[in-house]
């Protein structure tokens, strides 16, 4: 891994078009503002941990009759 | 084709019935292939199963989020359709994955990481979306219809 040391207000240029600028720190958080094209995808990486972990979830959730799960599904969707 | 699946037994389908993942899903990046199957066979059904192709004992359950949430956002932008061989204007379909705890009534779907098909090209992509308020667990049920007691059977 790459590490360089920033001042607030210093910045970081990633290829031509993306640049991370260190705005502020207090105590243990840092703010970064990101400048970047539109189509450019910025996340928080706990994002995806989630997601991961939801999809688990999700393919071992089975127990339920599939019958009932539709009729409430209607029932509110009639609502 | 013979497809082998734990839930539903062996199934006879047809190739072009397959949804291709190239990058799978997040958490299963190898399960590539999926196949929609109806969610009960006599009923109908906002519930569909998506049946990995690759993986027997694989299926994720799945509905249209828009059923639930009437305003959900979605913005796809060119490079995201590109990614499931869309062009601009053409009409997609947009499933979230649910996930179903022992007491039903207290399901939840994933708004945050949405599945895009291309039905026309057999093609899908699990999408996250940025900078918008939703959640990992939306509840599909309004509080009075969730039971903290009911029967998971």
């Amino acid at each position: 891994m790459l590490v360089l040391t920033r001042k607030i207000g210093e910045s970081i240029k990633i290829n031509e078009d993306v640049k991370i600028t260190v705005i502020d720190v207090k105590g243990k958080n840092i703010r970064l503002g990101i400048e970047a094209p539109r189509e450019t995808k910025i996340y928080r990486e706990e994002v995806f941990i989630r997601i991961k972990e939801e999809n688990q979830t999700a393919a071992t959730s089975h127990q339920f009759d599939p019958t009932k799960v539709s009729q409430l599904m209607k029932d509110k969707i009639k609502k | 084709m013979k497809l082998e699946t734990t839930r539903f037994g062996n199934l006879d389908i047809e190739e072009k019935q397959i949804i291709e993942f190239s990058d799978g899903l997040y958490g299963f990046e190898k399960e590539t292939r999926f196949i929609l199957l109806p969610f009960n066979p006599n009923v109908e059904s906002p519930m569909e199963w998506m049946q990995s192709a690759l993986s027997p004992h694989l299926a994720f359950v799945i509905t249209d989020p828009y059923l639930y949430v009437p305003d959900y956002k979605l913005k796809l932008l060119e490079e995201d359709k590109k990614r499931v061989a869309l062009e601009p204007e053409e009409p997609f379909l947009t499933r979230s994955i649910v996930t179903i705890p022992e007491n039903y009534t207290e399901m939840t779907a994933n708004l945050v990481a949405p599945i895009v098909i291309n039905q026309q090209k057999g093609m899908a992509k699990q999408f996250v979306l940025t900078g918008m308020e939703y959640d990992t667990r939306h509840y599909l049920l309004p509080e009075e219809m969730r039971t903290p007691t009911a029967t998971p059977h």
